[in-house]
């Protein structure tokens, strides 16, 4: 009976939220020339192509009642209407909550294993409530806290207008990217929290023991959170360099490769910029690459893999210096006996602005074609 | 410290190493905002992550001390 009811439910709760999309596509027959559109108007048909596409997420949704399909719905959703309203409906997070508590309650529950906390009769109603609250307030005072952080952190960026953070509060999707990275920080936050809670409450010296004993999970090598920003932080140092080699060498020939392959749609990019795009991301993604694996080295304290790290930075800078003068000089002898250092300096000067213009400009035009900014 | 029928102190001392880290990772996080506001950004994500830094070990921290808190009450 039980299992029926966690069947039956979220498709119910689904099915009851997405109704007026799934009925929208009984009311008005299916566009499929909505689809060729995308070649005429790439930036205003996106939407419209991601409002066909939630339907059809709307239906799988309802038939298959899991919480995957419903989150994924929900963003497609508020996606393709974020230019007119960009706010999120409550019902549909509400939806949410409790789509997943009847699926990890329907997958996890076996009958005759409940626990209660048992109270002496003498003690009051006042009492009881107040040790129910102070439950309650270990999960409650943590979320506030990283609500009002990340609303405060967002606000100041919004609100002061100096140097950077002009261009990154006018973008939107950095600020999704603030909001998502402290927002999971915070989450995992909350997962430790209700570990410790469950431990404290009902110890148990057996599972206590068992995990004190167990070393790989005592002895943590500390992992700072956000090794994300730091790795994007080194690899932004470096990446200028290599796509300073990257442009001179290869920039001329992507340059004829693109040229007869754009359609005309997309007139104000040309094929100089798309190369330029093309090698900053090539170039970042590689030096990230190799910074994750160094830092990692670092980390761990493998000796050989520092040296071999060290060994191969040389030889890349060496390779690099020299790929450049040869670029320049066109003399391989003179440029592997004397590279000329100054020479890649001053231009790679040059270029750290241009450089990360690009990646703005890629943030940028992404949420001008997905409808976030006008 | 540790003897058969006196009370131990090593959960309450990662206890109270573990607020002390919360403490401080209270006070790096109200940095961080305040840096946001006067229009430092990078300023105040690296405070950010100094404060999430210390939030995770403090809780850590209590991990541990609920783990031995539990071995030495337990059943």
């Amino acid at each position: 009976m039980t299992s029926l009811f966690f069947k039956f439910l979220p498709r119910a709760v689904s099915a009851l939220l997405f109704w007026d999309i799934v009925t929208s596509l009984i009311k008005n027959s299916f566009d499929l020339r909505s689809i060729l559109d995308i070649t005429v108007d790439p930036v205003g048909a996106f939407p419209v192509l991601l409002q066909q596409a939630s339907v059809f997420s709307a239906f799988l949704t309802v038939a298959t009642g899991s919480p995957l399909m419903y989150s994924i719905t929900i963003l497609m959703i508020i996606v393709s209407k974020a230019h007119n309203n960009p706010n999120v409906p409550l019902a549909s997070i509400l939806g949410l909550f409790l789509i997943l508590v009847l699926d990890t309650v329907g997958s996890t529950y076996r009958g005759g294993q409940n626990k209660s906390v048992r109270y002496e009769s003498k003690i009051s109603l006042v009492l009881c409530s107040v040790a129910c609250i102070l439950f309650i307030s270990l999960y409650a005072l943590p979320s506030i806290f990283a609500a009002n952080f990340i609303v405060r952190l967002i606000t100041a960026l919004r609100s002061s207008a100096r140097g950077i953070a002009i261009v990154l509060s006018e973008n939107l999707l950095i600020r999704i990217l603030l909001i998502a990275v402290v927002g999971m920080a915070f989450y995992s936050v909350l997962r430790d929290v209700t570990e410790i809670a469950s431990t404290l409450l009902y110890p148990s010296k057996k599972a206590a023991l068992v995990s004190l004993k167990d070393e790989s999970e005592i002895n943590l090598v500390f992992k700072a959170p956000l090794e994300f920003l730091r790795t994007l932080i080194i690899s932004s140092f470096t990446s200028p360099i290599i796509y300073v080699v990257l442009y001179n060498y290869v920039g001329t020939l992507l340059n004829l490769a693109i040229k007869g392959l754009i359609p005309p749609a997309l007139t104000p990019l040309d094929e100089s910029s798309i190369t330029k795009l093309i090698l900053s991301v090539s170039s970042f993604t590689f030096s990230w690459f190799v910074v994750s694996k160094t830092v990692r080295f670092y980390e761990e304290l493998r000796i050989k893999g520092i040296l071999m790290a060290l060994v191969l930075f040389t030889l890349m800078m060496y390779t690099v210096v020299v790929l450049y003068t040869y670029v320049k000089t066109l003399d391989l002898l003179r440029s592997l006996m004397n590279p000329d250092f100054g020479l890649l300096e001053r231009d790679v000067q040059n270029i750290y602005y241009s450089y990360y213009l690009n990646f703005v400009f890629i943030i940028d035009s992404l949420s001008k074609l997905v409808g976030f900014a006008p | 410290m540790n003897g058969r029928g006196r009370r131990s102190i090593k959960p309450y001392f990662y206890f109270a190493v573990g607020s002390a880290m919360l403490a401080f990772s209270f006070l790096f996080l109200l940095w961080s905002v305040s840096y946001m506001e006067v229009g430092k950004v990078a300023t105040s994500l690296i405070s950010a992550l100094a404060g999430l830094s210390l939030l995770t070990s403090s809780l850590y921290l209590y991990r541990i001390a609920a783990y031995v808190y539990a071995a030495e009450k337990g059943e």
